[in-house]
This record gives C-alpha cells, sequence and structure tokens, in this order.
C-alpha cells in the first residue's frame, strides 16, 4: 500500500490504467541503466525518476561544456567543468529524495557495457555516436535486456525499442543493426551537424515514455518500430523494423548465449 | 518505369535494382549511401536485401539518414 505522500505524489499517474498503485510500486522496483549524459539524458532521466523509477546508472565521462547548456538544462554555467553524471546525479536526487541515482564516470565500450548493464531491467541508449550506439545494442541482445534507442541531429529525431526475445528470424522483430548495419559514420552526431535543442527534447521524450510504458508492462510496445521525426518537412513515420537474417548480432544467435567472430558481438562473460 | 523516392519520382530500368537506384540517389544527394535506411510500406527493407529487391512501377520508398546525435 501506497503512503500518503506517493499517493498525493503519483496521483496523476495512477489515475492511468495502465499504471495504478501497482505501476508506481512496479516502477520504485525497476533498474534502469542510461548510457551517456548528454541532451537525451537530461530529458529522460528526470521523466523516469520524477514518475517514480527506483533506481537509476547513469554513465558518461564526459564534462558539462558551455555549448551543452542550450538543451541539456540539468546543467547550468556553474557546472562547467564538472562531471556530468555527478552533476546529473545529485539534480535527479533532488528532484526524487527516494530515488537512488549511481553516478559512473566511464564511457561505454567494450571493456565495461557488461558491467554497466548488470542488472538491468532496461537499458536506454543516450550516446551521440554510432559506434556506442552499436555496442549497447549488441550487449542489450546478448544480455536479454530491453533496450530503447533515442537519438537527434539536425531537425531530425528517432528512437526505437528493442526486446531481445522478439528479435531475430524466429522472432520477426528486427534489432538496432538491422536497422543500421554500420560500425561507424563520419557525421551524424551533433557535434558535427549541429542540432535543434528541441530535437533532442522530442527524442528524449519519446524514449521516456516508451522506457515508461514497458516497465509498466504495457503489452502495445510498439517493439522494432522506428519512430522518426523530420521537422524540416513537418512529418513523422513509425516503421517497422523487420529482422535482416544476415544480421551479425540477431541474425544468428540465440540471446542467451552469444558467441560470434564478429567484433560487434560481445562475448559471453565479458 | 517510375518510381517515388521520398516522393520525387525518379526514372529506373528494369535492370536497376535497389541498390543501384539508392546508390545514384545517395551521390546525387551528397550522402553516404553507408549512412541510409529505407522503407517501403512503412517497412524497413534490410540493406542486404537491396540487391534482389524487385522495383515495381510507383512504388514508393523513403529514404533517410542514420541519425546518432543525443
Amino acid at each position: 500500500m501506497l503512503s500518503d505522500h506517493d499517493f498525493l505524489r503519483y496521483s496523476r499517474q495512477i489515475m492511468l490504467p495502465l499504471c495504478g498503485e501497482l505501476g508506481i510500486k512496479t516502477l520504485a522496483k525497476a533498474r534502469v541503466v542510461v548510457i551517456g549524459a548528454g541532451g537525451l539524458a537530461t530529458v529522460v532521466a528526470p521523466y523516469l525518476v520524477g514518475a517514480g523509477v527506483g533506481y537509476l546508472r547513469l554513465c558518461d565521462d564526459d564534462i558539462v561544456s558551455v555549448s551543452n547548456l542550450p538543451r541539456q538544462w540539468l546543467y547550468s554555467p556553474a557546472h562547467i567543468g564538472q562531471q556530468k553524471v555527478r552533476v546529473m546525479a545529485a539534480q535527479l536526487k533532488a528532484l526524487q529524495p527516494a530515488a537512488q541515482v549511481e553516478a559512473i564516470p566511464e564511457y561505454a565500450d567494450n571493456s565495461n557495457l557488461c558491467r554497466l548493464m548488470s542488472g538491468a531491467d532496461l537499458v536506454l541508449d543516450c550516446s551521440d555516436n554510432m559506434t556506442t550506439r552499436q555496442l549497447v545494442n549488441a550487449y542489450a541482445m546478448d544480455a536479454g535486456v530491453a533496450l530503447v534507442s533515442a537519438a537527434a541531429i539536425g531537425l531530425h529525431a528517432q528512437a526505437a525499442a528493442f526486446q531481445p526475445s522478439l528479435c531475430g528470424p524466429h522472432g520477426n522483430h528486427g534489432c538496432y543493426r538491422c536497422l543500421y548495419p554500420i560500425d561507424s559514420q563520419r557525421a551524424g552526431n551533433c557535434q558535427s551537424e549541429g542540432v535543434l535543442g528541441p530535437m533532442v527534447g522530442m527524442a528524449g521524450c519519446y524514449q521516456a515514455a516508451l522506457a515508461l510504458r514497458i516497465l509498466l508492462g504495457d503489452p502495445n510496445v510498439p517493439w522494432s518500430q522506428l519512430w522518426r521525426l523530420d521537422s524540416t518537412l513537418g512529418e513523422h513515420q513509425l516503421l517497422r523494423i523487420q529482422p535482416d537474417p544476415s544480421c551479425s548480432v540477431c541474425g544468428h544467435v540465440s540471446h542467451s548465449n552469444a558467441s560470434s567472430d564478429d567484433s560487434s558481438i560481445p562475448n559471453s562473460g565479458v | 518505369m517510375q518510381i517515388l523516392i521520398n516522393q520525387r519520382p525518379i526514372h529506373c530500368t528494369s535492370h536497376d535494382t535497389l541498390d543501384s537506384v539508392l546508390n545514384v540517389f545517395a551521390q546525387g544527394s551528397g550522402v553516404d549511401i553507408n549512412d541510409i535506411a529505407v522503407a517501403a510500406d512503412n517497412t524497413v527493407i534490410p540493406r542486404s536485401q537491396w540487391a534482389t529487391y524487385a522495383l515495381t512501377a510507383n512504388a514508393s520508398f523513403s529514404v533517410f539518414v542514420a541519425v546518432a546525435g543525443g
């Protein structure tokens, strides 16, 4: 049974059939890993903690710089030069003191992703480059942890949710690599191409909504469907990502005991 | 034969494949073909199927670039 304080605090969510009182308890037990502490994470993390998610692990080794301030509004000029994850953790604790927020000042890579994802119910890819995105997808698929990936650049935003147990030729759903089978990208990030702040915000909001729906057990989560918003044309699409039989991540391995010579696949037990 | 890419008409022959058409489109648009994805009927077409995907008259494709910023 919820306390009077929590009942009041979460009353607008409790009203939703998707949530109810049970949903608040479910969110309080949820463990979410956030890869990246930039524009997406500064939107997603407050929404999750605000909604009552009990545990967040923030992973990034970046520091706050002046060029972050137009869109990463958990950070202020006083934070310039400080570790993003530590500033964000403090801000989130102020928002919801009951939340556990773990700040890990490390960039996600092959050496630490297994550890960073351990115990996670859900992974949120809020990173800013294709190399990390492919690694996060591969490790999430290998670990069987649901993934919500979001991204923004210029006037474009994209996001999709992936459930490893549904991905691959037997599940009829594609993974992130089925969508973009590339390991790196010359362009495509905010540093090289620029971004309008609200595009990151919209991608982050969509990502947060997907995350909460997944954690609450929504049976209608649009798994492996790419939401893309093109603000230059004022159009958006929801596109089904079908499995690529030749996908090096989900095309020919089981999710629980993946093993491959392909460097994009994490080794089991790393 | 005419197809549509991002709602613009593109003329192609029966010898063209989705792969070849996208190559020309990418070059004309100044984007790296490795960075694009393509969808038809609200479904993304896996890259491994581009070379064998059958083009039909008036087929409509959405082509977009991978977004990785955040």
